[in-house]
């Protein structure tokens, strides 16, 4: 898919990521199979067709403000950064507070859980899921990634609320990680778990 | 040189070519060498051949044998093989295989036995028997697939055939020349010859002259056998009757003779073997100029469902070729290192009489800028390091299949109409995909394999890559492909 996004109606979740995450790879392999990327491959990895469940997110177009309707039942599939977990194209401070928000959440429905912060899709959502953020944080800054066809004004905001839905399930939790710097969060990534569970 | 046969308009031609062969494509489907030969280019010795180079795969082409007389004396009524073209209203015909007398009829009719195998449409003619060595003969299925095929026992009289199978229409003849690849012809005497033979789904027809000293001094059948394996790759190939029964005719216009019979006239003979064909229409203009124009064109304007246009080599020089009134075809092909465009604002219909509409690239880059209407669902085979480019609109309302086949390229780059049902097939090659294909998201993209480049955002009803093929989504970021579903094989590549 090089750096272009999928847009699948009636798709099956667990098929497509499962085809995204075979042919993933981070250098140049010309053997992987699925859905690939040379853009990726040839970036080392740092991008990934980051899919969710429309099912679950309830966007009505993509990209948003396109004009473009998607399906309720769409699997929708954004070229981005790893870490960029509110999918607006590059990675910044904004992309830790999913993580913040979610922290703790296990057995995180696949088709939702890029928003929820799972940057290593196991399905839970730990401070491990920093890591990918941190590596990342910077990229795409000033120059996102995004499809040509309309720029994406909305997105963040749809997007946004459907991630306050889910931080007013963890209130206390988000707003103590919201404070959190990135030079925090590096010092902090390895005492967070004992930290996080105190404060919440 | 016996050059007697005085209706042959091609003698004149033939006695003075040296070392020429000339190829042409006068039906759809049929390929036409006539080679004339001087001594130490393929024998020792002068030789004028004919060969018809015939796809079995072709659905427009069909196969006629003589009939049995039924309950008269015999097993066939004797006939020329240009009055069994005429009669049969088939395209091409050659002579069959060796005879014997069986009688009279009271009106001047002259019945033959043949000697050795015949079944006409299934329909039971003469048993194998001809006595010879290697006797076969090569039948075809009622879908045109080749077999050859002998006798389990040479010295028996049955339609038993090995390999086993039913006979649908089976010519006789007096020697497998090439049986599986293998040389297997033995005569050494020098003659005019028929055989006919195959390779794949190509069937050939042969006749060279003899008799003819200093024109055409004939063949063995060891030659025959080594030059078509040679030549033209043939992996089997039998021997018909030959010396003056050797005939082939072909009626692009009145049935005519094409080669030089020994015997100085036509020879009426016991058996024929004819094939139905449709007429292919040729642009013989070395310039630009416009599809309807009469005097451009072998056999007249191809403006009918069915019909065959062929843009080979007549330019020298890129040439654009426009519709100012809409035309209808059934088969369009290129063969030109020279680009063709057919061009103009009117409408290319694309319509079959039988099977499916083809678009043929043999050889070269073309473009075809002129709306097309897809009646019929469609081929476009694109031969290796051929290029065809789809420039203007596609309107396939009725929701046809288009297929790529061959292993070159096709670019789609003009507005699409597709509707429900319609389907885009890549079986082999290369598409590149320039344009959205389903704006109203009523095609399917089906990859069976090749490759297929979408370089414009996609709308579509389905996405099948399948087997291993591979689908490549260019880089840009604003090439979204939409569809309804996404099918992928184990093998394929989404990349």
């Amino acid at each position: 898919m090089n750096d272009n996004d999928l847009v699948v109606n009636t798709g099956s979740f667990p098929t497509i990521q499962g085809l995204v995450l075979v042919g993933y790879s981070a250098g140049i392999d010309s053997t992987k199979k699925g859905i690939t990327s040379t853009t990726s491959q040839g970036s080392g990895g740092v991008t990934i067709l980051a899919l969710f469940d429309n099912a679950l997110a309830g966007m009505a177009q993509w990209p948003p403000g396109s004009g473009q309707s998607v399906s309720a039942t769409a699997i929708v599939g954004k070229y981005t950064y790893i870490g960029d977990t509110n999918m607006d194209g590059q990675v910044s401070a904004q992309d830790y507070t999913a993580v913040d928000a979610n922290i703790g959440s296990n057995n995180i429905n696949p088709g939702i859980a890029w928003f929820y912060g799972d940057t290593n899709f196991d399905g839970n959502v730990t401070a491990q899921d920093y890591t990918a953020i941190d590596a990342a944080l910077g990229l795409g800054a000033g120059n996102p990634l995004a499809a040509t066809v309309v720029p994406e004004p909305g997105m963040i905001g749809v997007l946004g609320l459907g991630m306050l839905l889910i931080r007013r399930r963890r209130e206390g939790k988000a707003h103590a990680m919201q404070r959190t710097t990135k030079k925090d969060r590096d010092c902090g990534d390895r005492g967070m778990g004992a930290g996080d569970g105190a404060g919440g | 040189m016996k050059h007697r046969f005085a209706t042959l308009t091609c003698l004149a031609a033939a006695a003075t070519a040296q070392a020429k062969t000339t190829v042409t494509h006068p039906f759809r489907g049929v390929v036409r060498y006539e080679r004339n030969e001087p001594a130490g280019a393929v024998v020792p010795r002068p030789v004028a051949m004919n060969i018809l180079e015939i796809d079995l795969a072709d659905p427009t082409i069909g196969l006629v044998l003589t009939p049995s007389n039924g309950a008269d004396p015999g097993e066939v009524t004797r006939q020329t093989t240009r009055d069994f073209v005429t009669s049969q209203g088939a395209q091409l015909g050659i002579n069959g295989n060796l005879y014997s007398s069986a009688g009279t009829g009271p009106n001047g009719e002259i019945y033959r036995d043949v000697n050795g195998i015949e079944v006409a449409a299934g329909q039971q003619v003469s048993p194998w028997g001809g006595g010879f060595a290697r006797e076969g003969g090569i039948n075809f299925s009622a879908s045109n697939l080749a077999t050859m095929v002998q006798p389990t026992n040479t010295s028996v009289s049955n339609y038993v055939t090995s390999p086993s199978l039913s006979p649908y229409n089976l010519m006789g003849g007096r020697e497998r020349l090439i049986t599986g690849g293998a040389i297997t012809a033995i005569s050494t005497a020098l003659n005019p010859y028929t055989a006919m033979g195959y390779k794949g789904n190509s069937l050939y027809l042969f006749v060279v002259d003899g008799r003819q000293p200093g024109y055409s001094e004939g063949m063995t059948l060891v030659e025959i056998a080594n030059f078509m394996q040679s030549a033209y790759g043939l992996t089997d190939l039998v021997s018909l009757d030959g010396g003056g029964s050797t005939t082939m005719v072909m009626a692009d216009s009145t049935p005519r003779v094409l080669n030089s019979p020994s015997d100085g006239s036509e020879r009426v003979v016991a058996n024929n073997f004819g094939v139905f064909a449709a007429l292919m229409h040729e642009w013989t203009t070395n310039g630009s100029g416009t599809w309807s124009v009469t005097g451009s064109w072998t056999g007249g304007v191809p403006n009918a469902p069915g019909a065959a246009a062929r843009f080979g080599s007549a330019i020298a020089l890129p040439r654009t070729i426009s519709l100012t009134s809409s035309a209808t075809a059934g088969l369009v092909e290129f063969d030109n290192a020279n680009t063709y465009t057919i061009g103009g604002t009117s409408t290319l219909t694309l319509d079959a009489t039988v099977g499916v509409a083809s678009v043929r690239t043999l050889s070269g880059t073309h473009v075809m800028s002129a709306p097309l209407e897809i009646v019929d669902t469609t081929e476009f085979d694109v031969f290796s390091g051929a290029t065809l480019s789809l420039t203007g609109s596609i309107n396939n309302s009725t929701g046809r299949t288009i297929k790529k086949l061959g292993a070159g390229v096709m670019v789609l780059s003009g507005p699409q109409n597709h509707g429900t049902g319609a389907q885009v097939n890549v079986n082999a090659g290369t598409l590149q995909i320039m344009t959205d294909l389903g704006s109203s998201a009523l095609v399917a993209l089906k990859l069976n394999a090749g490759m297929t480049d979408i370089r414009s955002p996609q709308h579509l009803h389905d996405v099948n890559i399948l087997g291993s093929s591979i689908a490549t989504v260019q880089a840009g970021g604003g090439n979204i492909l939409r569809a309804r579903t996404l099918t992928m094989a184990a093998g394929a590549e989404l990349i």
